[in-house]
């Protein structure tokens, strides 16, 4: 059943096309979890995440050096390469040097007709909730402005109903992944979050409910391996957990863009939309971009305790400056806690399967022993 | 008859080569290994190339310009001219139409662009990877176990081409180590590797654009492997000097004239 | 490995910022004995509201500079990444983590050490990556760390109140987080002085550059590098007004005798990105063969700042920041930002540096050189880090400078 997920993740592009082609609507693209996608998606314009491909970043090399986030430039190579020509739309936001600058780059390079900028704050309470709520006024109406159709109150609850219940649904699938042994492997939850960043939110609802209703225990042995938590930045390369899988381990519980962060934390469905999306956008998504150093620390920690595992893979791309800080000590605390870690820094071809074979296995048996 | 004599020196980081011109007519040269010392190779490389020619000395060479890493220690070059600006002088000389030189040596690899007198016009170069430089190819050779000169033709008869992920030296080294354990053939990943280094080299070249001509010196236009794929990759003949490691030095002995026709 | 360090200055003036910056940083321990509130501040932390409320301001960023100047980067770097911190990440950050968390692996710090912080400030416009450092110093040193924020405005310049008033509410925060931590009453009075004299100082500034546009060029960035200082850490200051008076004078009076810092100009550069602070000599290197580093594109003063916005100073920063934007901030206007010095300074080629761990400027480098040739601009890559000389290879930038020279000498 999972197989239709990953199926539609795979044809990702040809089926955006079919839905504009069907819908007579518009698809928006954006490169971060941050960006209130219920919008977009009151606009009647289909939200979808970018994602790059892993595979050698041939155009995009002439516009970026080497040191730079392979997810950003993959994504960007994408675009160069066509991949992407159907996309109507770009939303950036403001989270870190190598995202902020793909506005810049997006203006210059691609022809995207619609690129809006989102100023995320760092202000998390208070001010920069109001912030943010204006900001995403002006997100609204720039949205009204590029369809040429308003955005009503009404549109908006309806959308935070949809995304609400992906998300409910999302921690249905997780809570699964809990019990010993989970029903749902670690490879196989990452193809189901991955595809609701892609696929229309009521079409993930209703397939996702069908796929949470059968979900079976399951006998076999490929469920079984250590339980391992899972920490990222921006981690979409299944294979690398399909990995950790045929090397006895299986991830359990995570914390990363493609993952957890994406749907933890409902909106409030009472109180104007906007506002309530601006709290939630800001306050709920547990990122090492909240500038709250100890609490984030803290929460990180909890968060992998809590989950019943015998250690921690930190998987962080390379030049991905929030969490490669956050890393040492971060790892000094799971340690201190009796969580050993294993760390790997990726790139944006996964070229070193069998030397993380090797690390992989050798921690397994670690953590066996 | 006036005979304007002058030579050129480059001394590299593996060889070092001295080239005799006089008026426009190559008189001689010699390639030796520059070993630990580099102004004595430098000597030694101008005694060979003199040995070469009917008798002449070191005082009748009116003009010695020196190029290459070690350019700066030769004691008796008249002046320096970087290896960059050498080569385009050099190819273009011997192929008056080429406008775009790739040199690659052990150390590095440089795209050269110039103009039709062999002026340097831009340049880009990888000089901090290991990967895009002839030293990727040595390491790989001897890991699957032939000699430098015999794996191009080699990876031109694969009958696969396996596809090598890594793109450090180091990493590459352990994945055809994985790959020979494996019995994968010796041709399959050496045009696996091939098609990895001209990617690299394609990427590099592309960032100062491609004008036809287009040559290849330093020790890789030897590789028979890197050459054929380049011209499917960039649909252009290549233009081979027959000896390719001593572009740098004939570059500079045409400097060298240069400077005396101008005086 | 690195044959020499400091660039060589035209101006006698400049020569008086090193001994500013060493008294700068005593006066910061001195304060720091006498009971005053040290915070370690990131870069553009308005420094002038931090001195009228006494609290004594430590730039961080620039004391990685002045470390790397004195050739102990490398060390320092190392200690950062034996605790952690990836060598992906900025040289200035690991080397004060590591300074911080191994101190007994790194050789003693320049001028005694930095005084010792109660807080930390850090904004998060212009470079995003200092969030994650900061960050990670508040958690080694468990001091609080207040983010000062503001709107990214990447396309420049807004007239929008909603970016006004939230700078605002900002402003407003940082004070009262300041008068939280130091039992001290803000006074609007002691900012409004400094926020004067800080303006006029940047005219003066602004001043100076538009003199260096002279052909012969009187001051290039060797000296600007260094003298650029003041501004950066003592703004608002008597002192650092003076400095800059006084290096005004001192270019017009070049100007005036027509002395160059080369008599016979063959050719004129500007540099792009952060230069590489263990070897600032590279900024004398063009002249042996007639070129001069005219300009510089990091830290450059464009244009004259705004008169004041507002009578309250806290309002008056808010709508002069959102109303005007010191750097591009995306790869277009930083593009449009070089080919306008190009035309005004008279350049005829742009060295980049690549400075692979500053993400801000690293990202955009490649896109700008690619875009500078395609006008016409000849340009040279130069790919090491600002900070760790470990990256730097002298014959490599050698060759490549050498052969640029060649290039344009040959077009000449």
């Amino acid at each position: 059943m999972i197989e239709e997920f990953r199926e539609y993740r795979r044809r990702r592009h040809q089926a955006a096309i079919a839905w504009k082609e069907e819908n007579k609507g518009k698809v928006v693209g954006t490169l971060c979890c941050c960006v209130p996608e219920e919008i977009i998606h009151a606009a009647g314009m289909l939200p979808v995440r970018i994602l790059g491909e892993h595979e050698e970043t041939t155009e995009a090399a002439l516009h970026f050096s080497t040191n730079l986030c392979p997810y950003c430039k993959s994504c960007f190579d994408q675009a160069l390469k066509g991949s992407y020509d159907y996309l109507d739309g770009l939303v950036i936001p403001n989270v870190c040097n190598m995202v902020k600058a793909m506005y810049g780059f997006s203006k210059h390079l691609l022809k995207i007709p619609y690129i809006y900028f989102l100023e995320v704050p760092q202000r998390l309470s208070g001010n920069g909730v109001d912030f943010f709520s204006k900001e995403l006024v002006r997100f609204k109406e720039s949205l009204e402005g590029f369809s040429g159709k308003e955005i009503s109150s009404q549109a908006l609850r309806y959308s935070v109903r949809v995304y609400n219940e992906n998300r409910a649904l999302l921690r249905r699938l997780y809570d699964l992944r809990r019990r010993s042994p989970p029903l749902v492997s670690g490879s196989e939850a990452q193809e189901l979050v991955i595809s609701s960043m892609l696929m229309s939110k009521e079409l993930h609802n209703w397939r996702l409910a069908q796929l949470l209703e059968r979900i079976q225990p399951r006998n076999d042995e490929a469920r079984q391996g250590i339980r391992l938590f899972l920490s990222a930045s921006v981690l979409d390369d299944t294979d690398f957990l399909r990995l950790i899988e045929e090397c006895g381990g299986m991830v359990v519980a995570d914390d990363m863009p493609m993952g957890s962060r994406y749907f933890f934390g409902a909106v409030d469905p009472r109180g104007a939309p906007l506002h309530a999306l601006a709290d939630r956008y800001l306050n709920k998504i547990a990122c090492p971009r909240k500038m709250l150093p100890q609490a984030r620390l803290t929460f990180a920690v909890r968060m992998m305790k809590d989950s019943n595992v015998k250690g921690v893979i930190i998987h962080n791309m390379r030049a991905c400056d929030p969490h490669l800080y956050e890393y040492p000590l971060l790892k000094e605390k799971l340690e201190s806690e009796g969580l050993p870690v294993l760390f790997f820094r990726g790139e944006e071809t996964e070229t070193e399967r069998e030397q993380q074979r090797s690390d992989i296995k050798a921690f397994v048996e670690m953590l066996e022993g | 008859m006036n005979r304007v004599i002058t030579a050129g020196i480059d001394i590299g980081a593996a060889t070092s080569k001295a080239v005799v011109l006089q008026n426009s007519h190559l008189l001689s040269y010699s390639i030796i290994p520059t070993g630990a010392e580099s102004v004595t190779s430098a000597q030694r490389a101008m005694d060979e190339a003199l040995l070469k020619t009917d008798k002449l000395s070191l005082e009748d060479i009116r003009h010695i310009v020196a190029t290459g890493y070690g350019r700066v220690i030769v004691p008796f070059a008249n002046e320096t001219v970087t290896e960059i600006s050498c080569h385009a002088r050099g190819a273009n000389w011997l192929f008056p139409s080429v406008r775009t030189v790739l040199d690659m040596g052990g150390q590095d690899c440089k795209a050269i662009r110039c103009d039709e007198q062999g002026k340097l016009v831009n340049f880009v170069m990888n000089d901090k990877c290991a990967a895009g430089t002839g030293r990727f190819l040595e390491v790989m050779a001897q890991v699957i176990g032939l000699p430098l000169e015999e794996i191009g033709p080699a990876s031109l008869q694969a009958k696969e081409e396996i596809r090598i992920n890594s793109t450090c030296t180091i990493f590459g080294k352990s994945e055809v180590t994985a790959l020979l354990r494996q019995g994968r053939d010796r041709q399959d990943i050496l045009a696996g590797l091939h098609a990895a280094i001209v990617n690299r080299v394609y990427t590099l070249l592309r960032k100062i654009g491609i004008e036809p001509e287009f040559a290849i010196t330093g020790g890789i236009a030897k590789n028979t492997g890197v050459v054929k794929r380049l011209e499917e990759r960039i649909g252009l003949r290549v233009r081979l000097p027959e000896e390719p490691q001593i572009v740098g030095a004939l570059g500079a002995a045409l400097f060298a004239r240069d400077r005396l026709l101008e005086k | 490995m690195v044959t020499s360090t400091s660039a060589r200055k035209a101006l006698k003036t400049t020569l008086e910022v090193p001994t500013l910056r060493r008294s700068y940083y005593a006066r910061t321990l001195d304060e720091s004995q006498k009971g005053k509130k040290v915070a370690w501040c990131s870069n553009n932390i308005p420094s002038e509201v931090l001195d009228a409320m006494d609290v004594t301001s430590v730039f961080l960023e620039n004391y990685a500079t002045v470390i790397a100047a004195k050739r102990l980067a490398s060390a320092f770097c190392a200690a950062g990444e034996k605790v952690g911190f990836s060598q992906d990440v900025c040289g200035y950050a690991r080397m004060l983590m590591g300074y911080i968390l191994a101190r007994d692996q790194v050789p003693e710090a320049p001028y005694g050490g930095l005084a010792k912080p109660d807080f930390l400030l850090v904004n998060s416009y212009s470079c995003d990556s200092r969030l994650g450092w900061f960050a990670a110093m508040s958690r080694a040193l468990n001091i609080p760390l207040h983010v000062h924020d503001a709107p990214h405005q990447p396309d420049g310049a807004s007239d929008s109140a909603i970016n006004a008033d939230y700078t605002e509410r900002e402003l407003r925060g940082l004070v009262a987080f300041l008068e939280e931590q130091t039992g001290a009453r803000f006074n609007p009075e002691r900012l409004r002085k400094r926020l004067d004299l800080s303006r006029q100082t940047s005219d003066i500034m602004f001043e100076i550059n538009e003199l260096r546009k002279a052909v012969p060029c009187p001051m290039g960035s060797a000296d600007m590098f260094t003298a650029v200082w003041p501004a950066m850490y003592m703004a608002g200051t008597k002192e650092c007004e003076d400095f800059y008076s006084k290096l005004r004078a001192e270019v017009e009076e070049k100007i005036a005798k027509g002395i160059g810092v080369v008599p016979e100009e063959k050719f004129r550069l500007m540099w792009s990105g952060i230069p590489f602070w263990y070897n600032m000599s590279l900024l004398n290197y063009v002249e042996d063969f007639g070129g001069v580093v005219v300009i510089e594109g990091f830290y450059r003063s464009r244009e004259r700042r705004l008169r004041a916005q507002d009578d309250d100073p806290i309002r008056d920063m808010a709508l002069s920041s959102t109303r005007q934007r010191g750097w591009p901030a995306t790869i277009i206007n930083s593009i449009d930002d070089v080919l306008d010095a190009v035309k005004e300074y008279r350049i005829n080629g742009v060295v980049l540096s690549f400075n692979p761990s500053c993400r801000l400027s690293y990202v955009s480098q490649m896109e700008l050189q690619r875009s500078l040739e395609e006008q016409g601009i000849p340009t040279l890559g130069l790919e090491c880090d600002m900070a760790d000389e470990r990256t730097y290879s002298e014959g490599q930038v050698k060759t490549r400078l050498d052969a640029f020279v060649e290039r344009l000498l040959a077009k000449a």
